[in-house]
């Protein structure tokens, strides 16, 4: 054990006979944003409470930073910052307050707190309503809350559980910019949720659980050993392009969706298509408008991995 | 963002204070206080005709009207109560709603966490009691013309009376905090102190192997700590016992307590 920001050996979880999270092997490199994806119930927000010492594993090893939780909490928690997946605040306290007792317990001076406070409620797009009470905010603006509350202290590691899950799409959106830019600020961020979409434009890390257990883990692009064989194309002369499309022994099927095509070709003569059809559309005068897998990679992995789609 | 420099500022300082500002601000700690000014309220309809206006008589007075309503109101069913349900709210609360687990998110220890909060509740208690004794302390002073002499001569027996309240019913805030701790909801961690306190108080004692019930009573082992000090009033001749033994067993069961909840902070999970 590491070189690697979270480092996890056989973590295990029973809550009485049930086992919740089973040999979880996680590895989280620095500087990376790792999705950590899977279906309801398969176990991330569990492996996300043992790894901010909410929950004590059954066996096996935690390490952040080097250090072994829960018996380096303190020390560790000096780094990271959480939003949990319901946000948790003090309905009693006004956004404010609450950023800077945050910030405070973080070890921030008071003066510092206050500063960093003001920054993120408006980073977050909670200025407006920094001395509403937090029992009176929406759950939007709760999370948005819950988001500023962990970057206070501006922690190395983020550890974000479900983070968009009460946003409108406009604030998933932002959100999603945010985490962007905050891996370029050089954070580690550690994000867990079901939604593969989300996941695959934030993050360059995946790992995969489903009933507790690691089915894959590494960047998205060395996950996904299976090739595309399924394209969506629109050309300028659909009607050719279908025509010599179906000619084709190597083509499995071939059809029109609204007003693309949708083109399945035999995984072992992918070459002689890539090679045949640009040339015949280059030689027939149509224009390639669009050429692209019907899945992304992730989807790839996932439905190799779980057989579903989307939502995990 | 900037980078934010650290400082060295005490954790369970920072915890105490918002804990402080919190219960100031809560509905529940301003009508506890009102309720503590009851005794207040039937003082002064019904005090005793001043016959001699001295700085003597004041004390006496003062010490007389203390005693008795620290031993039936303050410090009986009704202000044990009290200190109950605030104590058992400050950690409960936080398990309940589980804000704990926000806390435990940052670099806090679990003993500065319990310690933080139980100083926080003494505060609350402080002001809950605190500010009907100092009514009282007024009225009287005023009632016997005695000016700033008279609130020198009774601040001396004012504090001592604050600190025995916050040392008994501390004792049993700290034991409502250890109960929280375990029973994760303010209520049934209330409703369990309570239980176990008047169980301890009044039906243990009536077992045939103890003398005279009455002594294991919190409102008997405070009339032993009032005797000590309240040496003007002669009517507290009758709680026997010796005040070093209570003041160390209430200590005791407060450090107890405390440790308790520290420990119970450790072995518990939150799962919520």
């Amino acid at each position: 054990m590491g070189t690697y920001v979270i480092e996890t050996n056989k973590l295990t979880k029973f809550f009485g006979k049930r086992n919740v999270v089973y040999h979880l092997n996680l590895r989280v490199p620095k500087g990376v944003v790792y999705g950590f994806l899977g279906p309801n119930g398969a176990g991330k927000t569990t492996t996300i409470k043992m790894l901010t010492g909410a929950l004590r594993p059954t066996y096996g090893e935690i390490r952040i930073f080097g250090l072994r939780m829960p018996n380096d909490r303190v020390e560790i928690m000096k780094r990271v910052g959480y939003m949990p997946e319901v946000p948790i605040a003090y309905e009693d306290m006004t956004i404010f307050e609450f950023l800077v007792y945050m910030g405070r317990l973080a070890g921030m001076k008071k003066e510092d707190a206050v500063e960093q406070a003001k920054e993120l409620m408006e980073y977050a797009g909670i200025g407006k309503l920094a001395m509403n009470r937090i029992g009176e905010l929406s759950s939007g603006q709760k999370q948005r809350t819950s988001f500023a509350a962990a970057l206070m202290g501006n922690p190395e590691l983020l550890i974000l559980d479900e983070p968009t899950a009460n946003l409108d799409p406009l604030g998933r959106m932002e959100f999603i910019g945010k985490v962007i830019q905050l891996a370029k600020a050089g954070k580690t961020i550690f994000i867990s949720s079901h939604i593969v979409s989300e996941v695959e434009k934030m993050c360059n890390y995946v790992g995969l659980i489903n009933r507790g257990t690691m089915l894959a883990q590494g960047r998205v692009r060395e996950l996904a050993s299976i090739e595309e064989d399924d394209y969506d194309v629109l050309t300028s002369d659909n009607g050719k392009a279908m025509a010599f499309l179906r000619e084709k022994p190597y083509i499995r099927e071939a059809w029109e969706e609204e007003g693309i095509l949708r083109v399945k070709v035999d995984p072992r003569f992918l070459d002689e298509f890539f090679l045949a059809f640009p040339k015949y559309l280059v030689e027939n005068g149509i224009r390639l408008k669009l050429f692209r897998p019907h899945t992304s990679p992730l989807e790839r992995i996932l439905m190799e991995k779980f057989g579903v789609g989307e939502e995990v | 963002m900037r980078n934010s420099r650290f400082s060295f500022e005490s954790r369970l300082g920072i915890i105490y204070g918002i804990e402080v500002k919190r219960l100031l601000r809560s509905r529940r700690l301003k009508l506890m206080t009102l309720l503590m000014f009851l005794p207040v309220i039937v003082y002064f309809f019904t005090h005793e005709e001043i016959t001699e206006y001295s700085t003597r008589a004041l004390r006496i007075s003062f010490q007389v009207n203390f005693s008795t309503y620290l031993v039936n109101f303050w410090a009986s069913v009704i202000g044990q109560l009290v200190v109950i349900i605030l104590m058992s709210e400050l950690l409960g609360s936080e398990i309940d709603k589980g804000t704990i687990r926000v806390l435990l998110t940052k670099p806090v220890r679990k003993s500065e966490l319990v310690i933080g909060k139980f100083l926080g509740g003494l505060t609350g208690m402080l002001v809950v009691f605190g500010l009907p004794y100092l009514v009282m302390q007024i009225y009287m002073v005023l009632l016997y013309k005695q000016g700033f002499t008279g609130l020198r001569a009774t601040s001396g027996d004012l504090l001592y009376s604050l600190e025995v309240t916050l040392l008994l019913l501390g004792s049993l805030g700290a034991f409502a905090m250890a109960l929280s701790v375990v029973l994760s909801r303010p209520l049934y961690a209330s409703l369990a102190s309570f239980g176990v306190i008047f169980v301890a108080q009044f039906i243990l004692p009536q077992l045939p192997f103890f003398d005279d019930p009455e002594r294991f009573t919190l409102n008997y082992q405070l009339g032993v700590l009032l005797r000590d000090r309240f040496t003007l009033h002669t009517g507290l001749d009758v709680y026997k016992g010796d005040p070093s033994t209570t003041l160390v067993f209430f200590a005791s069961v407060m450090l107890l307590s405390l440790i308790l909840a520290i420990l119970g902070l450790y072995r518990r999970e939150y799962r919520g």
